[in-house]
């Protein structure tokens, strides 16, 4: 008997944004999500971590907020040609 | 580069490969944060900034991360009997548990027979897998949950309204709560596909509740999610098979919910909300307004449900489901929707000496990052009244029912149209 599957493909967007990193370069700005407050100890150390380095600036810690959905993350990285960093829980 | 931790690497990768960055860096981390002190955090933030940054200077360009569950598209199977179609689907997680009715050839012509042009059409692309839903694929997951061809309509509709972005489904089908999607139907539709309103409105028993309930999650699921991959709740909850009913308007005082969201009058429509559990709210001693309001606004407050935001304790929208004998006082008493919601968003506050010292700390430090006071007394409901959604819905007995939303997640209406 034939039986129809329910689990449709699935749509893969096109790149939409190179970053600096994809291309293999370093990356010089850096977009942090601002996390749930659990992980918020933790992006801090790592902000201050980075910066020390003289690499990276920051650009808005609260640019992405917690929650924020991914089209939201591409759209901020296009508009820095940044790559972003986020932290998921 | 994405930061995770482990329980989500592959829900990370998900998200990249759906994005078209299928060579994202993904790193993680132990999911340890929650159980940590300040300190602790601290020391093990401390340990991975070092590797993550090292990492950042690693060029990633070019190495393919392996995708996930990533199959061809086949979009029928050739087997010998129904009985291997229940071990297949087992296997591939295309059900909820319970017994599926086979997707075979026959059914779905029988379910396609009503639609009018392309069953190839695409009706949704759904999140967070952004599975790309036509007609064929929704009666295909119709049928498995046991739907009539006559719901397939509002079935689509609810699933159109799922995929809303306010509605935010791909959190929905990510997070660790326990949030499902509930489907309240208004209009002519109801009588026609014979939903129930009434007694055990929420509960089992009627077919078509429960079919179209199910319906809607197993497409979610199966368009949205991926098995072990999304559904990544702690505990999740019964109305994960199935949460569906229709308003009452017949007891209602009001306009139904749906004219109350924007849809016309006599137009039949599905709202979807975010529904992270059920709570009774029992009073059948208060006959007046004034009194009912009372035990209303003082059982929505919950500390446990305090979300991150440190504005509101939801952000989003919750619903309270009003029995037809408490929403009769409020006719009675000549209360509108609105004042109602106003009356209970005013005297409805999370104090802050409700929450521990470390949850309000960490509200603190969220409303300061913020840009706002760290200090607060107390914290509204919702961000405004219109955010408590209320129904009407039920028997006899003076027991309604409180349905608290999820982060931002709002409840969304749409009108049903023919296919």
């Amino acid at each position: 008997m034939r039986i129809h599957v329910p689990v449709p493909p699935a749509e893969t967007e096109q790149i939409r944004v190179v970053s600096r990193l994809a291309r293999g370069d370093r990356p010089r700005l850096l977009v942090l999500n601002s996390g749930r407050a659990a992980g918020q100890p933790f992006l801090e150390t790592l902000l201050s971590s980075l910066q020390q380095t003289g690499l990276y600036r920051v650009i808005d810690s609260q640019l992405i907020p917690s929650g924020a959905n991914l089209d939201q993350v591409t759209d901020a990285a296009r508009q820095y040609d940044a790559t972003v960093i986020g932290v998921a829980d | 580069m994405v930061i995770v931790t482990e329980p989500f690497a592959s829900l990370a990768r998900l998200h990249a490969r759906q994005q078209g960055y299928a060579a994202m860096a993904i790193m993680t981390a132990s999911h340890i944060f929650s159980g940590l002190s300040a300190m602790g955090k601290l020391e093990a933030a401390s340990d991975l900034a070092q590797t993550i940054s090292e990492a950042l200077f690693t060029p990633q360009g070019g190495q393919e991360l392996p995708s996930i569950g990533d199959r061809p598209p086949t979009p029928y199977l050739e087997l010998e009997s129904e009985e291997q179609f229940e071990a297949l689907a087992d296997d591939r997680g295309w059900g909820d548990g319970f017994p599926l009715r086979a997707p075979t050839q026959e059914r779905l012509e029988t379910m396609l027979d009503s639609v009018r042009g392309d069953p190839e059409r695409l009706v949704a692309v759904v999140p967070p897998r952004m599975g790309r839903m036509s007609l064929r694929y929704l009666a295909t997951n119709a049928i498995m949950a046991g739907c009539s061809a006559e719901a397939l309509p509002t079935l689509c509709t609810a699933v159109q309204a799922a995929c809303d972005p306010l509605f935010q489904l791909g959190l929905l089908l990510s997070t660790t709560s326990p949030t499902t999607t509930l489907v309240i139907v208004n209009g002519p539709v109801v009588r026609h596909l014979g939903l129930n309103s009434t007694t055990r409105a929420m509960g089992a028993g009627c077919r078509a509740n429960a079919t179209l309930g199910r319906a809607v999650r197993l497409t979610l699921r199966n368009a949205g999610g991926e098995a072990g991959v999304t559904g990544k709740s702690t505990l999740g909850q019964p109305g994960d098979y199935s949460f569906c009913f229709a308003e009452n308007e017949m007891e209602s005082p009001w306009p139904p919910l749906s004219v109350e969201q924007g849809i016309p009058e006599g137009q039949s429509a599905v709202t979807v909300v975010p529904a992270t559990g059920v709570c009774e709210i029992r009073d059948s001693a208060s006959t007046e307004p004034e009194d009912l309001l009372f035990t209303l606004s003082q059982s929505l407050v919950l500390a446990g449900l305090v979300g991150p935001s440190g504005t509101a304790m939801i952000n989003g929208h919750l619903t309270l489901v009003l029995c037809p004998e408490h929403a009769r006082i409020f006719g009675k008493g000549g209360l509108s929707r609105e004042a109602v919601q106003r009356w209970i968003w005013g005297h409805s506050h999370v104090r802050a000496d409700m929450l521990s010292p470390a949850n309000r700390l960490k509200l603190q430090m969220t409303r300061a990052s913020c840009g706002l006071p760290a200090s607060f007394d107390q914290l509204p409901i919702t961000k405004s009244p219109n955010d408590i959604l209320i129904v009407v819905a039920g028997g006899v007995g003076a027991k309604s029912a409180y349905i608290p939303g999820w982060g931002s997640s709002q409840a969304v209406t749409y009108p049903i149209v023919d296919l």
